[in-house]
């Protein structure tokens, strides 16, 4: 199982990436036609920033919580405890 | 601290009962869904071999049924994230046995957004042209842009809750499933370091994911009111759909807990107080609907304008005033008529106003496509619309199929989330009281507030 743990977080990014290079392409294509680069520009610096949430997302949260499993994959895995007392998410 | 209610395989045994056991009934309903699912298709592949001709589109009503459902589907999808965000943040207490299932929503209803523009496209191959040539000038991109980054979003908050309890399946489940449950559960063990990583991320989500959902839904109605269209052409037409989309929302939502609630016996964790403050919630945004709407056609009518008025007079008197006078029956009137009435807002009073409300908010989507459509201002003839055999099959299906595989993710995966429950039973308590403590006034020279006896230190 060890690929699929690091399959999904790198697809979630992968997936960002992709579509930050598809903003990158329309960008590209608005410039060099000179056609609505403004409006492009602008679409453009909104969605980029939350994809690269997403990719963190990907690489903290779901690459970290993974990683943290293959290093202690060596011991069983326990049932997981479900609850930590600390404040809720 | 591990507690009874957190560690090991017992407790909450009911949760899981859907997931390991699937009774007859459960093959009956999807084999009736299935079918019709399947009619579906085969409409679609009747539109795709003849082309759009076969349905009820002209000119100039070039928009029908699919962009209908287009833009109810997107707003049934706020059931989710959105309420649940909101209501994660808030730290609502009562959240806890509904999030899942309203998440479960908006991640599957966006999949039926998305589809029926392509069945709307009548090509769907054409769909390579907006990845292609799109140009961010467009509106229609923008939607294109706010929906992928919506349901990526939903897709990641649905997910990341559900960790956890992929891996208490893990240790029930075997074959494939467990398999299954290995490998996306990411090995979880419970470990305060994932803790820690799984909380932030859905902290960082919970709060990312609201403005992404109200921009989808302000974005949908811009694709109509950046046009010159009478009707369309509106400043609150952002805020009304927003407004309709959690309205209708809240009413899908309802009904589905209250099916899998019956369905799966959750009548433990569903409580008559999950319906009655979702039912408030659903009163609320009846009477906000209902002042948007008033505000809308009030506005069209004083001003006089000559094609606005064409298309008012056709929505309340004319060909339209069937569909419209029931809109506001079932959106406004029979929702208030059992919500405002504390003995009828009850469980079934509120799934019996959910479903008007659902019925009545997609009726007020056809209100908007259709009757501009039909009476444009260009000087084109008024057209008429009415749909054929195949778009209504195509939407039979698309509901059908949306249903199925709502039932089939209750048949994966816990429908309500466990560790949440289990959480909220550990901390909750405390954490209330801790809330109170800090937003009431300090009590000085009165006794001292008596903390619960249930609060944990």
């Amino acid at each position: 199982m060890d690929w699929l743990w690091r399959f999904i977080p790198i697809s979630v990014a992968g997936f960002a990436l992709a579509f930050i290079g598809w903003m990158g392409q329309m960008l590209r294509m608005a410039w060099l036609r000179n056609d609505s680069w403004g409006f492009t520009v602008t679409v453009a610096s909104v969605v980029i920033p939350i994809f690269l949430v997403f990719i963190w997302l990907a690489v903290y949260v779901i690459w970290g919580i993974a990683r943290e499993a293959l290093r202690g994959k060596d011991s069983t895995l326990p049932v997981a405890p479900a609850v930590k007392t600390g404040g809720a998410p | 601290m591990p507690t009874k209610h957190s560690q090991g395989p017992g407790g909450d045994e009911i949760l899981f009962a859907p997931v390991l056991r699937t009774g007859r009934g459960f093959y009956v309903a999807a084999g009736i869904l299935l079918a019709v699912a399947v009619w579906g298709a085969y409409a679609y592949t009747v539109q795709l071999r003849y082309g759009l001709g076969v349905t009820g589109l002209n000119r100039p009503v070039a928009w029908g049924f699919y962009i209908v459902n287009f833009v109810f589907f997107i707003g049934i999808s706020h059931a989710g994230t959105l309420i649940s965000a909101i209501l994660r943040l808030c730290k609502a207490e009562w959240r806890r046995p509904i999030t899942r299932a309203a998440e479960t929503i908006t991640v599957l209803v966006l999949f039926f957004g998305l589809g029926s523009i392509i069945i709307d496209l009548g090509r769907p191959d054409r769909l390579f042209y907006v990845l292609q040539y799109g140009r961010l000038q467009s509106p229609l991109l923008w939607d294109v842009t706010s929906i992928t980054t919506y349901l990526t979003a939903s897709t990641l908050y649905l997910y990341l809750p559900l960790i956890p309890d992929l891996a208490l399946l893990r240790e029930r489940a075997s074959g494939w499933r467990r398999h299954l449950y290995t490998a996306i559960s990411l090995g979880w063990r419970g470990t305060p370091e994932q803790h820690r990583r799984l909380e932030r991320g859905i902290s960082v989500m919970a709060v990312i994911v609201i403005p992404i959902a109200v921009s989808v839904h302000t974005v949908v109605s811009w694709v109509f009111s950046m046009t010159l269209q009478p009707m369309w052409k509106s400043t609150i037409f952002g805020p009304y759909f927003v407004t309709g989309a959690i309205f209708s929302g809240i009413g899908a939502l309802i009904i589905s807990m209250a099916a899998v609630r019956r369905a799966y016996r959750l009548e433990n964790y569903l409580k008559p107080v999950h319906f009655n403050s979702l039912a408030l919630l659903l009163m609320v945004m009846s009477l906000l609907w209902f002042y948007f709407t008033f505000a809308e056609h009030l506005t069209a009518y004083y001003g006089g304008e000559l094609a606005e008025g064409a298309v008012l007079s056709a929505k309340v008197a004319g060909p339209y005033a069937p569909e419209f006078w029931s809109m506001v029956m079932l959106n406004f009137v029979i929702p208030m008529a059992i919500l405002a009435n504390r003995r009828t807002r009850t469980v079934t009073g509120s799934v019996v106003a959910s479903a008007s409300v659902l019925v009545g908010m997609w009726l007020e989507r056809y209100l908007i496509v259709i009757p501009t459509l039909a009476n444009p201002r260009l000087p084109y003839p008024r057209g008429f619309y009415q749909a054929t055999w195949v778009e209504w099959s195509i939407t039979a299906g698309a509901f059908a199929l949306f249903i199925l595989l709502y039932m089939v993710f209750t048949k994966l995966f816990p429908i309500i989330s466990i560790w949440e429950v289990r959480e909220g039973r550990e901390i909750g308590i405390r954490e209330a009281y801790e809330r109170m403590e800090g937003y009431l006034p300090s009590d000085e020279g009165r006794a001292p507030v008596v903390e619960p006896a249930g609060a944990l230190r």
